[in-house]
């Protein structure tokens, strides 16, 4: 510290000293370079630099080690609605230069639990081709079932839980860099069970067979494949289900995908059909956006039975938005949705206003354009270039106004 | 233990409280002896300098590395630097103009620079040698698709392609900007236009990349594939590539556009208050260059006539014109900053009906220009990506001085520099040039006449002011219908104060001097010259120059635009 004032007063005084004596602006500009010469450091960051490089490094550009994790459950196939947001951590390394894996572990205010071990290989034969394995396991107890059929009371709102153990593979490939082609296998042994929460357990108000698997435990073997055009500019890879993308203003996803659901003691099996199409129609240099997207799911075989936690499934954040979460299920199920976006910050916010309408049926035929349901609303939301962390929509319907808290784009 | 610990502390605090102490009664010692600040003299014998003394041994500077995120996010949501308001630049000469120094080198509207002179820029040899090329690294930095290679000559090299899809944009942007930047007197990297096969490359031995973070990977043919998978290939395979020659001197990393390099003691003035980076606005405004991130800059230690200093380089100005790394400017770059709260309100409240005109302007489809235009281009309206400490603090009489620059630039000198860019499409290098020259009068518009924009002052020994109005030279201003008018004045160089000597008007930009001007040597005489027109209020504010007599003549040894 003494040194500290004594350079501190010497630096000032000899400065005085040498101002006084100048007699040329070169000797001034060299005297006030010499003051400094006297007490140059090396660079220190401060403590906002550091605490802001720190947090950075450590959760968002670090491809591994730790990090803190808030997103949703993963919904599996339109199983684990109601989650709500949930916290927990990942930790992820590498194997090789082109694969990882992953370790993480979740959990949500309502309790349901969720971790899962994987490995990924995104970049095998030059791009083309991506490889992820995994298992895992899920867990929901607080699922919102309203009974099967279009005509489903919201009075009848029930729980039920669900565990899920699985172990799967999933194969992306993209021999041109708009045609995708998908497949993927996996065991998906589920157990349902009574619900928890404010409602009532859901075999305390519906009875087999009117809700079909009810309380059962199936052991699947499910395997799907798909085939699409994607030419959204950023479209990702989900890590289970269909793909998703973390924000696009234009382009398109025209993709059709089977499922076939091998039941371990045949009871339950079943095959499913899920045609999407999703177009982003951008104006004037991407200051609006149409955004348009059909989705239809359909049973194939009639005498299937499809137990009721994988029937297609309307009402929640990013379908019918203004219904109850899984506020409809039946064999099958169509959903057509538009918003007009308008885009505030090109970087980092936009909104829309919204139109869902869709219905469930338990025929095929029923998938027509009487009876929808629907709603409108208005949305705001915040992105990165690669991700939606945040989206708030207010949707109103007949059933009144809900708003959505979501961390990732409606589609 | 407990003890010690409260002992030691007691102590640190009150050994801050000791420096503290100190070092205000010593500023107090300097405020009371500063002959500077009590009556020391406004001019010194060697006024105006042309070049800033760099004296002091920087060979102690070290590397340091600006997080891009950090900068980024500190320049857009913080206000860097200085927070007095309206600070005249500081390293200026008492002429108002930027001597040259380790960050800048007075070349056009100083000296005559040739337009063959200005299309060949900062290169000094002849490119890349012919024959094979080792590669010797991949590019870590940036966007773009790179690599380092090594040449026959054992010259490293820094090649980068345009992205794919997207001829000559990326590479051409960087040449044409290379010229101009250098033209303008910034410290440039020597870019060369070459070719690059994939069969005329080696991989050296040593050739490594970071595959990850923190994960050297020995480079392999399919890596090099990887690279060149990004670029724009050629109909005969091969790829157009800048090659950049490696910068003399050890890189220490960017500099920032706000505050002083800590352990360079040659670095004095705030950076947000040199002239030559608040300047930047308006020359990259022109250019284009949307991309102004410290990243994109580069300090190098080098040593010369046995003296080491830092030299300060605009190392990639590639953001250029309509043209990003791999492909068009985002259709906004130019024209708004990646967050701007106003605008981002009044369009979320107005359904987007807030239109601006990025989102209107027409562009002529070149897909060398990329989004380059010219009609609806506003200079103070023109936003890099990022705010930074020394574009927001530019001042009028620092983006008059660089606006002086831009229309130093004549069309031929701009068309032989966009030539230099190599564009295949006479098309496209005519539409690139005449965008220029329409940008560049834009800029002269917006700018010249927004001060009191008098130059070239002299006092003839016929006692005649003799000076001229840049913005009627540039065709920007008509002449002030009031005319001009100059109050004169004797000055004492060491007190700093002034005899009124009297008032002379007239027309023109020649003014005749009152009676009992003298002309003993060593005197100093105060000009201060105003126009008037109500078009123009700004050139109400007067322009004082400052003549010293010497034995045979007048020397301009003062100019204050603004005060």
């Amino acid at each position: 510290m003494r040194r500290l004032a004594l350079a501190v007063v010497l630096a000032l005084l000899s400065g005085v000293t040498h101002a006084a004596a100048q007699e040329s602006r070169q000797q001034l500009l060299e005297q006030e370079k010499a003051a400094k010469a006297a007490a140059v450091v090396p660079y220190e960051p401060d403590k906002a630099e550091k605490i802001f490089n720190w947090a950075m490094d450590s959760f968002l550009l670090s491809p591994q080690g730790f990090l803190p994790l808030i997103t949703s459950i993963p919904k599996g196939d339109n199983v684990f609605h109601g989650g709500g947001i949930a916290w927990g951590a990942m930790y992820r390394g590498f194997l090789g230069d082109r694969a990882g894996w992953s370790a993480s572990g979740l959990v949500s205010i309502p309790g349901y639990t969720h971790a899962d071990v994987s490995i990924d290989a995104l970049r095998l034969a030059r791009g083309r081709l991506a490889l992820r394995g995994g298992a895992g396991w899920t867990s929901g107890a607080r699922i919102p079932f309203y009974g099967v059929g279009a005509g489903s009371s919201q009075e009848n709102q029930t729980n039920f839980g669900v565990e899920m153990g699985y172990v799967g593979a999933q194969l992306r490939a993209t021999p041109l860099p708009w045609f995708v082609l998908e497949g993927s296998t996996a065991i998906e042994d589920f157990s349902t069970k009574e619900g928890s929460g404010s409602k009532p357990s859901i075999e305390t108000v519906f009875t087999f067979p009117d809700v079909p698997g009810l309380l059962s435990a199936p052991r699947y073997l499910h395997s799907s494949a798909s085939a699409g055009i994607d030419w959204r500019p950023v479209a990702g890879f989900a890590k289970r289900g269909r793909p998703v993308v973390g924000y696009a203003r234009s382009g398109g996803l025209y993709q059709v995908t089977y499922h076939d659901y091998r039941d371990a003691d045949e009871t339950y099996s079943f095959s499913r059909v899920d045609a999407e199409a999703v177009q982003h129609i951008p104006i004037l240099r991407e200051n609006w956006v149409v955004s348009l997207r059909g989705l239809v799911q359909t049973t194939l075989d009639d005498a299937d039975v499809v137990p009721h936690f994988l029937m297609p499934m309307l009402g929640s954040g990013d379908s019918l938005r203004a219904f109850g979460t899984a506020r409809f299920h039946d064999r099958h199920s169509m959903l057509m949705q538009a918003e007009w976006r308008w885009i505030p910050n090109r970087s980092f916010m936009d909104m829309a206003l919204f139109y869902d309408a869709g219905k469930v049926a338990a025929d095929r035929n029923g998938l027509d354009f009487d009876g929808l349901e629907h709603d409108f609303g208005v949305g705001l939301r915040v992105h990165g270039p690669l991700t939606t962390p945040l989206r708030i929509d207010l949707a109103k319907g007949r059933e009144g106004f809900r708003i959505v808290w979501a961390g990732s784009a409606v589609f | 233990m407990t003890g010690d610990f409260y002992k030691e502390h007691v102590v640190r605090a009150g050994s801050l409280v000791h420096v503290a102490a100190v070092s205000i009664a010593a500023l107090v010692l300097l405020a009371l002896l500063d002959p500077l600040a009590a009556a020391d003299r406004k001019f010194y014998d060697d006024d105006p300098i042309a070049v800033e003394p760099d004296p002091q041994d920087a060979s102690k500077v070290l590397p340091w590395d600006i997080d891009l995120i950090w900068d980024l996010s500190y320049n857009t949501f913080a206000r860097p630097g200085d927070s007095t308001p309206n600070v005249r630049a500081r390293n200026i000469n008492t002429i108002d103009e930027v001597p040259d120094s380790s960050w800048f080198t007075n070349r056009i509207l100083a000296r005559s620079v040739s337009d063959s002179e200005a299309a060949r820029g900062p290169l000094t040899g002849e490119g890349p040698a012919p024959g094979r090329w080792s590669v010797i690294a991949r590019k870590s930095a940036g966007a773009a698709p790179g690599f380092t290679v090594r040449d026959a000559r054992d010259q490293v090299w820094f090649v980068s392609f345009d992205g794919a899809g997207h001829p000559e944009a990326a590479t051409g942007a960087l040449l044409v900007a290379n010229k101009i930047f250098w033209t303008l007197g910034y410290w440039q990297v020597e870019n060369y236009l070459t070719s690059v096969r994939l069969d005329n490359l080696d991989i050296a031995e040593t050739a490594t990349f970071e595959s990850r973070p923190g994960h050297k990977k020995v480079m392999e043919r399919g890596d090099l594939e990887d690279v060149l998978r990004q670029a724009h290939r050629s109909a005969d395979g091969s790829y157009r590539a800048v090659a950049a020659r490696a910068i003399p001197g050890t890189p220490l990393g960017g500099f920032r556009y706000h505050g002083t390099r800590s352990d360079d003691p040659n670095d004095v003035v705030p950076h947000e208050h040199r002239r030559e980076l608040r300047a930047l606005k308006v020359f990259a405004a022109w250019v284009n260059l949307t991309d102004m991130k410290a990243g994109n800059t580069l300090d190098t230690r080098v040593t010369e006539n046995g003296r080491t200093i830092v030299r300060h380089y605009l190392q990639d100005v590639g953001s250029a014109l309509g043209s990003g790394a791999l492909g068009p400017h985002d259709p906004d770059e130019g024209w708004e900053y990646l967050f701007d709260g106003d605008k981002m309100t009044k369009r979320a409240v107005s359904f987007g009906f807030y239109l601006q005109p990025w989102q209107t302007a027409s562009y002529e489809k070149h897909v060398a220009a990329g989004r380059f235009e010219g009609d609806a281009f506003d200079p103070p309206a023109w936003r890099p990506r990022t705010p930074s400490g020394a574009f927001v603090r530019a001042r009028p009489d620092d983006t008059f001085w660089a606006a002086r620059r831009v229309q130093a630039f004549s069309s031929e000198m701009i068309r032989a520099i966009v030539k230099s860019g190599g564009y295949s499409d006479p098309n496209a290098e005519r539409y690139i040039a005449d965008t220029l020259i329409k940008r560049r009068d834009k800029v002269s518009a917006a700018y010249l006449p927004t001060v009191n924009p008098l130059v070239g002052f002299a006092l003839g020994e016929d006692g005649a002011l003799t000076f001229e109005n840049a913005a009627i030279k540039a065709d920007t201003a008509a002449p002030p219908s009031g005319g001009y008018t100059a109050r004169w004045a004797t000055f004492d160089n060491a007190t700093g104060t002034t005899q009124p000597l009297g008032e002379t008007s007239a027309p023109q930009t020649t003014l005749a001097s009152p009676p009992g001007l003298a002309r003993t040597t060593g005197t100093f005489v105060q000009v201060a010259v105003t126009a008037l027109d109500q078009r123009y209020p700004s050139w109400g504010a007067p322009v004082t120059v400052h003549f010293k007599r010497q034995p045979q003549n007048w020397k301009l040894v003062g100019i204050e635009r603004l005060p």
